[in-house]
């Protein structure tokens, strides 16, 4: 249940076409499933943001000191003290 | 979580994950109702403590034998002689001292996560729950493993990211579409 109706993948393309494609290639990588995930749905109602929030993504996740796992066990752990069931 | 698993870590794996994430937001809330606010520094305890401290010369019994613990172990760890001022805010009940200090030497040995990924999860979590005091271990224990700013920098990033997706996803409510839950069978 989400508090606003997210958008679906097409709609979210007129905007942001060559974000979403990097998305969806992405998480198919990360999660193998190939499509958007909610929470992506869910940003494509303020497009620039969308885009911002992905360029940040893909700078989080360019290879440095971590391992893609460690980043994942931060995500984790940051998550959890959260309480973010998401 | 999804990602972690499907990275090949296991349920034991992500378990001994959550425990340090159990174990540092714990005491960084305890840290906090104690007035420990800001890092130890040479000198003087810092302002705003709450407790005093149980002094180290001619602690007996169950405190003596901690202290003693706990000067090994920091000495590799954080490069010091001395009991760090939180153990020491505490052991006015040296039972709690005793369960919270074992507690603490379990749950940030080595398993199947490494010492340095512990240290980068307490540092994640103290950093996401707001103790500086606890910040200021990790940093200097993951110093101390050789990471420099960069990958400091890089931890942070991390932290700054998914904070910001929790708070979206939890005003917004937004389901979870990546792991939905699993029945297990006993």
């Amino acid at each position: 249940m989400t508090t606003i109706r997210l958008l679906n993948e097409d709609e979210i393309r007129r905007s942001n076409e060559n974000t979403v494609d990097q998305i969806v290639a992405a998480e198919k990588a990360r999660w193998g499933i190939p499509r958007l995930a909610n929470i992506w749905r869910c940003m494509g109602h303020h497009p620039p943001y969308l885009d911002a929030t992905w360029a940040k993504a893909k700078t989080v996740r360019q290879p440095g000191h971590l391992s893609n796992v460690q980043r994942e066990m931060i995500a984790s752990a940051v998550s959890a003290a959260n309480g973010c069931r998401y | 979580m999804a990602a972690v698993m499907r990275m090949g870590k296991d349920e034991k794996a992500v378990t001994e994950l959550m425990s340090v994430v159990d174990l540092v937001s714990g005491l960084s809330k305890a840290a906090f109702g104690a007035g420990i606010f800001a890092p130890e520094a040479e000198g003087p305890p810092p302002g705003g403590m709450l407790l005093g401290l149980v002094e180290e010369e001619g602690a007996q019994g169950k405190v003596g034998k901690v202290f003693e613990e706990i000067r090994e172990r920091e000495r590799e760890r954080l490069g010091r002689e001395t009991v760090p001022l939180f153990w020491r805010a505490i052991a006015h009940r040296p039972l709690y001292l005793e369960a919270a200090w074992t507690r603490s030497k379990i749950l940030l040995a080595e398993g199947d996560l490494s010492l340095k990924e512990k240290e980068i999860i307490g540092h994640a979590v103290s950093a996401n729950v707001g103790s500086h005091y606890f910040v200021d271990e990790h940093v200097t224990a993951l110093r101390r493993m050789g990471m420099d700013d960069a990958a400091l920098v890089e931890v942070l990033a991390v932290v700054d990211y998914f904070e910001g997706l929790n708070k979206l996803s939890e005003g917004m409510d937004i389901e979870s579409d990546i792991a939905p839950y699993r029945e297990y069978e006993d």
